[in-house]
């Protein structure tokens, strides 16, 4: 994960320091320990597709993305918001089995309940080229 | 503008006016009045296409919107953020001027603004493939016109 490229961060330090360490997992691949931030009644969405409901569904989605990518790096921009509703800009490297490195600007939208767990992360991606290894994985 | 879906919203009631009032002139096709919300040097890019710098390379953008677009209507869901530096994420509703089939697309804009309140930047993330489709079709046509 790259923080050096932050530039705007409207959150507390612990915030900051929470949001990074989990970008930490889900870019070191440690499954559990990013599923463990999740809400059980989560709920993901990925620009105007189907929503995933359920941490369940969610690790599903999860496996799928690391199959489908050798290696996966977030780089944060700017973080909008408060620690518990917050917007973050990134850029998202990643590194799909056949080697070639894409590079996608990305939004993300998250919610935390009063425990900390997240309870809903919408994602904004052109995704166009990333969807294509998605499909193939899938396949 | 629809902003009874507003449902988190962290900047000022003056932020919020000001976020309605932009969109509005968007949605009143107000090429001239929209784009006095925005700074000479300012730069707008929209997922990963090239970033446009100056107020004269909005004008153009938004001059194709409204040709691609014969309606479009602001749903503000959330708000994130404070009034000089926020994200809006929101549901376009879109009328393409070529097939006239209204498209709903979810999107996150970004904001942020100057001390006199213009925007510096802009940045707008869109599943964009219904509006891509409108835009590539209103070129074709646009090209197949004589001038």
């Amino acid at each position: 994960m790259i923080i050096s490229s932050n530039c705007v961060s409207q959150l507390s330090d612990h915030g900051f320091d929470w949001y990074t360490r989990f970008l930490g997992e889900v870019d070191g691949r440690a499954a559990d320990q990013v599923l463990a931030a999740i809400h059980d009644a989560c709920v993901i969405q990925v620009n105007d597709r189907l929503p995933a409901y359920s941490k369940a569904a969610i690790a599903r989605g999860l496996e799928l993305y690391y199959e489908a990518f050798e290696k996966v790096e977030h780089e944060v921009l700017n973080i909008y918001g408060s620690d518990r509703a917050f917007a973050a800009e990134l850029l998202m490297h990643y590194a799909p089995p056949n080697g070639e490195r894409i590079t996608m600007p990305a939004a993300v939208m998250y919610e935390r309940d009063a425990d900390g767990l997240i309870v809903s992360m919408r994602l904004y991606v052109s995704a166009g080229s990333m969807f294509e290894v998605f499909t193939a994985t899938a396949r | 503008m629809i902003l009874n879906s507003l449902r988190i919203n962290q900047v000022s009631p003056a932020g919020v006016d000001w976020l309605a009032r932009y969109l509005c002139e968007i949605e009143a096709r107000d090429l001239d009045h929209a784009i006095n919300f925005f700074h000479d040097a300012a730069v707008t890019q929209v997922n990963d296409g090239l970033p446009l710098h100056s107020k004269v390379a909005v004008r153009g953008l938004l001059q194709r919107y409204f040709e691609a677009f014969s309606h479009v209507e602001h749903e503000v869901l959330n708000v994130f953020g404070a009034d000089s530096q926020f994200a809006a994420e929101m549901l376009c509703h879109y009328t393409p001027s070529t097939s006239g089939q209204r498209i709903t697309m979810p999107a996150m804009a970004i904001y942020e603004r100057d001390r006199d309140g213009l925007i510096v930047s802009m940045r707008i993330y869109i599943s964009a493939t219904g509006m891509f489709e409108a835009f590539a079709a209103a070129e074709v046509q646009a090209h197949a016109s004589p001038s």
